[in-house]
């Protein structure tokens, strides 16, 4: 387990696969390799991200080595029904095509054991609407790269509000021009600074602690 | 007697104290909002853009030196990017501002073609140019002699009417920052690999990378020295956003980045060109090793995530440093607080000189007026650093 930890932690993604493999033939519960490898590995590879020892091509060649992992294990959870820890729907706001920090959390969200629904870009409060209506994620994550665009995170959340589900799902927003007071502000539940703290922030909403 | 505004500029450059701090706001998408004019508007009628950024000056200036960023020809802009750009008012709507589709154009085997490459070295960038721009503009493949010729005529058609443009600007005794301006070579990787891929290039390929961006200087360098001198101004702008630290470790950046930036800041110097760095992101961690581009004759531009007033202290006595009023403030702050910033920037960067006040990256579009003025006013105001 801890040599499946160091191949994800380094990127090495194809003795992680390797590794994978060898521990469920040797009757290693999939669910056990992800709570005590993948996930450890990820949110290790999290914390010397936000220490500033990895940087983001550290960080993709470790999610491209949980993500081959994840796949040997993926149809063992399906045949068990094994689910996600929770759902949590993410999009770049209308009229913004920037999708680097949208992408980066979602991958932070995916190596934490998160299902994560991604709308793209462009995404208008209409569709995040919907896509809360359709997924019930505990939380939506809203990235905007422009001035003129991150007002519309605040016209998503009225949207939320007058479609009656504000109460059921968590808001975090993101992104370069975002700041605290701006959160508060628009009545955004949490501002992440980065994919890290979207994470962790994920998770304590779905420990009932956000 | 006060200094000229091209003398002030020289000046920072070097290092030295000019009489007081010169400013220079990147203006482009807000000269649209503060004109009552859209943004299809003043990128496809000339007039129109003059109209508005003279507006801007003539309201909210005077400032010292001319930011001329607008990107009013798609061929120039597409091609310093390498990037698919959409326009508004033809693939957005006419009030939003240009944004990229950031996608993989580029292929690893592109690198292989970059570094095979047989041809006149002269011509190599023009043709990695060419060669990346028909993989999403089909009419620039296997372009004939006339069209080439036709391209290019374009191209220098640009570099005429900035020409022409300048004379507004000097006779108002307003220097003119840069003669051209384009993405690096290793930047421009990043965004024609798109950043992910790009990325994992860095760790599944970080030789191939720095050789083709190392094989691509000289020619780079080469082009670019001959627009400057074209348009009369030598001072060059080479956006390196994707060398920072929010995309890059600072050992990748002096590993495979920097070595080709340097020899092309080394060789635009030794044309008698200003490398006019612009630093987007965060460059704290890359901050010592900047220390290995020419001594006073670079100017480095931050946008408010790198710590400034670190900067000052760590390479303040070798470059030139510009900006850094955030986007949020200009857009939500009010114009004591702008003044407030701009005056601690002026006494803490601005000491000893070498510093330039502007906006962090570009005045937002819907920044409010007011701020802006307040930051264009401040270097006035206050005078030189106590």
């Amino acid at each position: 387990m801890e040599q499946l930890r160091k191949f994800v932690k380094a990127g090495k993604a194809k003795e992680a696969e390797a590794r994978t493999r060898e521990l469920l033939a040797k009757k290693t519960e999939a669910e056990v390799i992800l709570q005590e490898a993948l996930i450890p590995a990820m949110d290790e590879v999290g914390d010397l991200f936000q220490k500033g020892e990895y940087f983001v091509p550290e960080m993709l060649v470790a999610a491209r080595a949980m993500k081959q992992a994840l796949a040997v294990l993926r149809p063992v959870f399906k045949e068990r029904g094994i689910k996600p820890l929770g759902k949590v729907v993410v999009g770049t706001v209308k009229g913004d095509l920037h999708d680097i920090g949208k992408n980066l959390v979602a991958m932070a969200l995916e190596g934490a054991g998160f299902e994560v629904v991604d709308l793209g870009v462009d995404v208008g409060p209409d569709k995040f609407v919907a896509a809360v209506k359709d997924h019930k994620p505990i939380a939506i994550g809203m990235s905007a790269l422009l001035t003129t665009t991150m007002m519309s995170m605040k016209d998503t959340i009225a949207a939320l509000k007058s479609a009656g589900v504000r109460g059921q799902v968590k808001v975090m927003i993101g992104g370069a021009p975002i700041r605290r007071e701006f959160a508060d502000e628009i009545g955004a539940d949490f501002y992440g600074r980065d994919s890290v703290e979207a994470r962790n922030y994920a998770r304590l909403v779905v420990q009932n602690e956000a | 007697m006060a200094m000229t505004s091209e003398e002030r500029l020289q000046t920072v450059i070097k290092c030295e104290k000019p009489d007081r701090v010169p400013v220079s706001p990147m203006i482009y998408y807000f000269a649209a909002y503060y004109a009552g004019i859209t943004v299809h508007e003043l990128w496809s009628d000339w007039k129109k853009y003059e109209m508005a950024i003279q507006k801007c000056y003539n309201e909210l200036g005077p400032w010292d030196i001319y930011y001329n960023i607008c990107p009013t020809s798609p061929e120039t802009y597409q091609a310093s990017l390498l990037m698919k750009v959409r326009y508004p008012g033809v693939d957005l709507p006419a009030d939003e501002i240009c944004q990229f589709d950031e996608y993989e154009i580029m292929t690893p085997e592109d690198y292989d073609w970059i570094l095979d490459y047989q041809g006149p070295e002269f011509m190599l960038y023009s043709e990695h140019v060419f060669r990346t721009l028909a993989k999403f503009m089909p009419e620039y493949k296997n372009m004939s002699v006339p069209e080439r010729l036709k391209f290019y005529w374009a191209i220098t058609q640009m570099y005429l009417v900035w020409r022409r443009h300048f004379r507004w600007w000097k006779e108002r005794g307003v220097a003119i920052l840069s003669g051209s301006s384009s993405e690096s070579p290793f930047d421009q990787f990043s965004m024609s690999r798109s950043m992910e891929p790009f990325s994992l290039d860095l760790i599944d390929r970080p030789e191939k990378v720095k050789a083709a961006a190392a094989r691509l200087s000289k020619s780079f360098a080469l082009v670019h020295i001959n627009f400057c001198r074209f348009e009369g101004v030598k001072r060059m702008l080479i956006f390196v956003h994707r060398s920072s630290n929010d995309f890059v470790s600072p050992k990748m950046f002096e590993e495979i980045s920097l070595p080709p930036l340097r020899e092309i800041c080394e060789l635009m110097v030794d044309a008698g060109v200003t490398p006019i760095l612009h630093c987007d992101g965060n460059w704290d961690k890359n901050l010592k090793l900047l220390r290995k581009l020419p001594a006073k004759k670079c100017i480095i531009q931050f946008d408010g995530p790198t710590n400034i007033f670190r900067a000052k202290q760590e390479i303040g006595d070798m470059h030139c440093l510009f900006g850094d009023v955030n986007a949020y403030d200009l857009v939500m702050g009010s114009p004591s607080k702008i003044d407030e910033y701009c005056h601690r920037l002026i006494e803490e960067v601005g000491r000893g000189g070498g510093f330039i006040l502007a906006a962090g990256c570009e005045v937002p579009p819907n920044a409010k007026p007011e701020n802006v003025k307040a930051m264009i006013e401040a270097p006035r105001k206050h005078g030189a650093p106590s």
